[in-house]
């Protein structure tokens, strides 16, 4: 059976606060890296503000100044979860760290949430890497319909960040996607994305960034398993995509995105007709059970269909029958719990979402997510008094009135709060304290020890090598190593332990004076 | 209990019949983890939402541009 390596970068949220004001980012930053730098068993990054762990995953500040953690290379989907969590416990115990010792003053806390609701615009990505040795230009298409429509088990649950209102959406990153195929990563993002950096040699890295944070293992677990048999499938030439091309990827990622019933066709082409995302999905599955024992195919392919299949029939029973299992139904049973004890109906929220948008319309409002001025919009000096006037004849009719709106305005920051603090890291997150109250059904058999994995590399390929490698030169400091995911060097040694290879098995080390001295 | 060893779901197991026992319990037995769910959520959030003013919440972790 063949073996494919993946992993996975979150990018952390992080927040202090000092009673209502915030506390200085860029000081937690500091003192959170140089924890890390002091305590964590570490050889410094090729960058100047990251490291390499024990384990063999890499710790650093991204771009937005936030802490981001790349898991090892795993070789199946359970390591791929084990690491993430990993990852989690690590921020966790260096925040709490901090907080003991040097910032007792500062709630600081750190979330798994994948947009900012301040009104920046920004997102925090979550980032899936695949092993493949394609070459040719077929992957995005085989892969597009599966990323488009995985989000009915792979979305994070949340709030449309553009919207006025308060739209709920399967998956708040989909509204940072802009194109179907792009090779940008800050702006412009595809829900392909093109970049070619294979960080090895003899294969090249599928680099998904349309995914996003999760709390749900089995959420997570799913989405690994299934996207790695997608490209085992691509790869081995079965053209999993080919029978299910979407007619505009971008509108079927909105679609889906906006449809918790899960019910609305998407618009194929060759043939032109209509599918739902569940059935795009069936016949993604229906291949990989077709060729789950295949040599292409991992060892662990026909576990990841049991679990595949189960996902989806759970799903296409509504998001009632999977709120205790997966993030974005978890969400929507929660959300319509507060919208209640907030006095407003939660199905009366699309109704009030499109009054809004109509309204910002009217009144030429950009669609950036700022709160709607809806006092403004039903004062005497309204500048939309037609629209006003007809939509509240609307609203008698309906037996509906304008105060209702007015809570979920007021209430609007509050859902957004929540929609943050549930993927919070520790026992004061919403989503840790269902779990540690027993009402939860995400777990998946065998992602267990997550202790060892914080200071252990899995036990395959070059992982296995770095994470060793890192424990033993963590305390030279003389050696002035630098570590990469291909190689770790020393300058003043003249060393270099050749990683290039993902499934190396041994230390191949190099002694580059002799390359020096030639060159010279 | 692990999502493997996932029983009883009754929009897993649907019954071809009306007035099936089984169903019933099973329906019942699903409310009732339904109302327990909620009911943890309900009191997760007020928890978590205890002494917090959300606006300057959600400004302390403004961030500045990810990917």
């Amino acid at each position: 059976m063949a073996e494919r390596l993946l992993g996975v970068e979150t990018e952390y949220a992080i927040s202090g606060l000092q009673g209502l004001e915030a506390a200085d980012h860029r000081t937690i930053i500091h003192h959170l890296l140089d924890l890390a730098h002091t305590t964590l068993r570490n050889l410094q990054d090729e960058s100047p503000s990251g490291l390499f762990l024990e384990n063999a995953a890499r710790l650093y500040l991204d771009s937005g100044m936030h802490m981001e953690y790349s898991t090892p290379e795993c070789a199946n989907p359970w390591d791929a979860v084990r690491y993430v969590e990993a990852g989690n416990r690590t921020l966790l115990n260096l925040i709490q760290k901090m907080t003991d010792e040097r910032t007792p003053e500062v709630v600081t806390s750190c979330y798994r949430v994948n947009v900012d609701y301040s009104g920046s615009g920004a997102t925090w990505g979550c980032h899936e890497s695949y092993q493949h040795r394609m070459q040719g230009a077929e992957l995005p298409w085989d892969l597009i319909p599966h990323l488009v429509t995985r989000i009915i088990y792979t979305g994070a649950g949340g709030f449309d960040p553009f919207s006025s209102g308060l739209r709920f959406t399967l998956s708040p990153r989909a509204a940072h996607i802009e194109h179907t195929i792009s090779s940008d990563s800050t702006n412009d993002r595809g829900i392909y994305h093109s970049k070619v950096e294979p960080l090895c040699a003899g294969h090249n890295r599928l680099h998904i960034l349309c995914g996003e944070s999760l709390c749900s293992q089995l959420a997570m677990w799913v989405k690994f398993g299934a996207t790695c048999l997608v490209v085992a499938m691509a790869e081995a030439g079965l053209a999993p995509g080919s029978a299910v091309q979407l007619d505009s990827p971008l509108t079927a990622l909105r679609t889906v995105a906006g449809d918790p019933s899960m019910k609305r066709p998407l618009k194929m082409k060759d043939p032109p007709r209509r599918m739902t995302a569940v059935e795009i999905q069936r016949h993604y599955l229906a291949k990989a059970e077709a060729h789950c024992r295949d040599t292409f195919m991992p060892l662990w392919a026909p576990e990841v269909c049991v679990q595949w299949r189960r996902v989806l029939d759970l799903v296409a029973s509504g998001p009632k029958a999977s709120a205790d299992a997966l993030d974005w139904p978890m969400k929507l049973a929660l959300f319509s719990t507060q919208a209640a004890r907030r006095g407003f109906d939660w199905s009366h929220l699309a109704f009030w979402n499109a009054v809004i948008e109509d309204m910002r319309r009217e009144m030429r409002l950009p669609p950036d997510g700022k709160p709607f001025p809806l006092e403004l919009a039903l004062s005497p000096e309204t500048p939309i008094p037609a629209l006003v006037s007809r939509i509240g004849k609307l609203l008698k009719k309906m037996g509906l009135d304008w105060d209702e709106l007015r809570r979920i305005l007021l209430t609007r920051n509050e859902f957004f709060e929540i929609d943050t603090r549930f993927g919070q890291l520790g026992p004061g997150g919403i989503f840790s304290m269902l779990d540690a109250n027993g009402v939860l059904n995400h777990r998946v058999g065998g992602i267990d020890n997550i202790e060892h994995a914080i200071r252990n590399p899995p036990v395959k390929g070059r992982a296995r090598i770095r994470g060793a490698v890192v424990r033993r030169l963590a305390g030279d400091l003389e050696g002035k190593w630098s570590c990469g995911w291909d190689r770790i060097v020393s300058k003043r040694h003249g060393r270099l332990l050749d990683l290039s290879d993902p499934f190396t098995e041994k230390e191949d080390w190099h002694d580059t004076t002799v390359n020096e001295s030639q060159e010279s | 209990m692990q999502f493997s060893e996932r029983r009883n779901d009754p929009q897993l197991n649907q019954s071809s019949g009306d007035g099936d026992s089984g169903t019933d319990d099973r329906l019942l037995q699903a409310r009732v983890q339904g109302d327990r769910l909620l009911a943890a959520g309900d009191e997760a959030i007020q928890r978590a939402l205890a002494g917090s003013n959300s606006e300057a919440f959600l400004r302390a972790g403004r961030q500045q541009g990810g990917q």
